[in-house]
């Protein structure tokens, strides 16, 4: 970890500091400013009354707070394929403006590298984002995701038109960080802050959540997904 | 009184009045928690809340109503009726090259017939019974116990309490109650800002949960005020 640094960004209705890991400058932390929108996992977070979080299940599968000390949660599927969690913030209030800057990350780990399907990222309201091992996003999804195997793939969709870059490294067991940021114009995927892809095509126009989902795979296994932190910033 | 930062293992620190006052932190994985302006108590989905009830009413934890107040414990009117409440999930834990921040304010109406507990501890329904310590296994925290206006800064390891005593008697007025771990392997507590003692061995490894404790010591309702509390770890 390489610490902390802060630069200012000035937008439309006033300038934002902006607090980014010095490991990236667009591993964006904090932001500070008048008209900036974000949203963090907390530690502590209301998984259970439905005020914070839509969350559907398939089977037995749950979601809880951290256990393990630095953890925001703790995502564990019941051992069937298919069965799963998908969980997006309640309302959407994120959504991509030419413009105005956007960033998202994750920090998550998994304790299989090819027994699960998972999504991160933003997505339209959507109760399955995943279904039978495929993406199935209703409208419109921006995030990274792997379907039963280790490919780590950045994406984004609108309506069935999507992008895909399969990164390297491929997905093991070992926690990474998963972000993209969108300059304004095009989205830029990193994993663990390298840089992956730049997607200028079908990037999503509507209104999004922070979403996650985790499912298990064609071996049925009980697959955990822990979450270190989640974030996402957006600069007016 | 003034805000000031500092960069502590690359993360940006920001601090009060001295260096290990911290109110806030940024970097990429700074873990911090701090009791809200409105919290939610009442569901279990923040807190996990067990109330003692022997008296003729109901001990509660409740939002500020009083400005500047987070939160409220009011005790039922038996002695030993009390308020435990923990943050859900156990978020923090002392580890080599990760100093924690643990601080609270707050008032009780009773100086000595109360029992009172604050800090972190293992997932525990009683951190204090029959005005006892009764914490299952480990914790860092501050206390004092019924019949006395004594206060301690404590660390438990499995069962085994090492304390500090607070020079300054237990009264109504509210007080600031932190701790430091420097992340090397001394837990330093301070009571209003003054350096009141330091532990430097038997101090906990397992996962811990921010904790609040508060009991009447005689049949008559009591209240617990919180101002702020707070736990900030790198």
């Amino acid at each position: 970890m390489g610490g902390i640094s802060s630069k200012m960004f000035q937008t439309p209705t006033g300038d934002v500091l902006v607090f980014h890991d010095n490991a990236s400058e667009a591993s964006w932390v904090e932001a500070k400013g008048l008209n900036v929108r974000k949203f963090e996992m907390e530690i502590g977070e209301d998984f259970t009354t439905a005020k914070k979080y839509t969350l559907t299940a398939i089977g037995a599968d749950t979601i809880v707070q951290g256990i393990v000390a630095g953890r925001r949660a703790l995502i564990t599927t019941a051992a069937a394929e298919n069965s799963g969690l998908n969980m997006q913030l309640v309302g959407t209030p994120f959504q991509l403006a030419s413009g105005k800057k956007l960033y998202f990350g994750a920090k998550l780990t998994f304790n299989t590298a090819d027994g699960n399907d998972f999504f991160v990222g933003l997505a339209s309201t959507d109760t399955d984002i995943i279904v039978t091992h495929a993406i199935s996003v209703a409208a419109s999804a921006v995030g990274w995701y792997a379907l039963s195997s280790t490919a780590l793939v950045a994406y984004n969709e609108i309506h069935a038109n999507s992008v895909t870059t399969t990164a390297t490294p491929i997905l093991d067991t070992s926690a990474h960080i998963y972000e993209f940021l969108y300059d304004g114009t095009n989205l830029n995927f990193y994993l663990d802050h390298a840089l992956v892809a730049q997607h200028t095509t079908y990037v999503p126009t509507v209104v999004m959540a922070p979403s996650i989902v985790l499912q298990s795979s064609a071996g049925g296994a009980a697959e955990t997904c822990a979450i270190d932190w989640m974030r996402c910033i957006q600069l007016p | 009184m003034s805000i000031l930062s500092k960069h502590v293992n690359g993360n940006l620190v920001y601090y009060d009045d001295y260096d290990n006052r911290w109110v806030d932190a940024e970097g990429p994985d700074v873990r911090k928690w701090e009791m809200k302006i409105g919290e939610n108590f009442t569901t279990g989905a923040r807190y996990t809340v067990t109330a003692v009830n022997t008296g003729g009413g109901t001990s509660t934890i409740a939002q500020g109503i009083t400005a500047g107040i987070r939160a409220i414990i009011t005790t039922d009117d038996a002695d030993n009726d009390a308020i435990n409440a923990q943050l859900v999930g156990t978020p923090f834990q002392l580890a080599s090259g990760h100093p924690l921040y643990f601080g609270w304010k707050g008032t009780i109406n009773e100086a000595t017939q109360s029992d009172l507990l604050i800090g972190l501890a293992t997932k525990d329904t009683t951190l204090i019974a029959a005005h006892a310590l009764n914490v299952v296994d480990d914790g860092v925290y501050f206390y004092k116990l019924d019949n006395t206006v004594a206060i301690y800064g404590a660390s438990e390891k499995t069962g085994t309490v090492g304390t500090v005593a607070v020079a300054t008697s237990m009264d109504v007025s509210a007080h600031i109650y932190e701790f430091f771990y420097d992340g090397v392997g001394a837990i330093t507590y301070y009571f209003d800002g003054t350096q009141v003692g330091q532990i430097t061995s038997g101090y906990p490894t397992v996962v811990l949960s921010p904790s609040l404790f508060f009991a009447t010591g005689s049949a008559a309702v009591k209240t617990c005020t919180t101002e702020w509390m707070r736990v900030i770890q790198l």
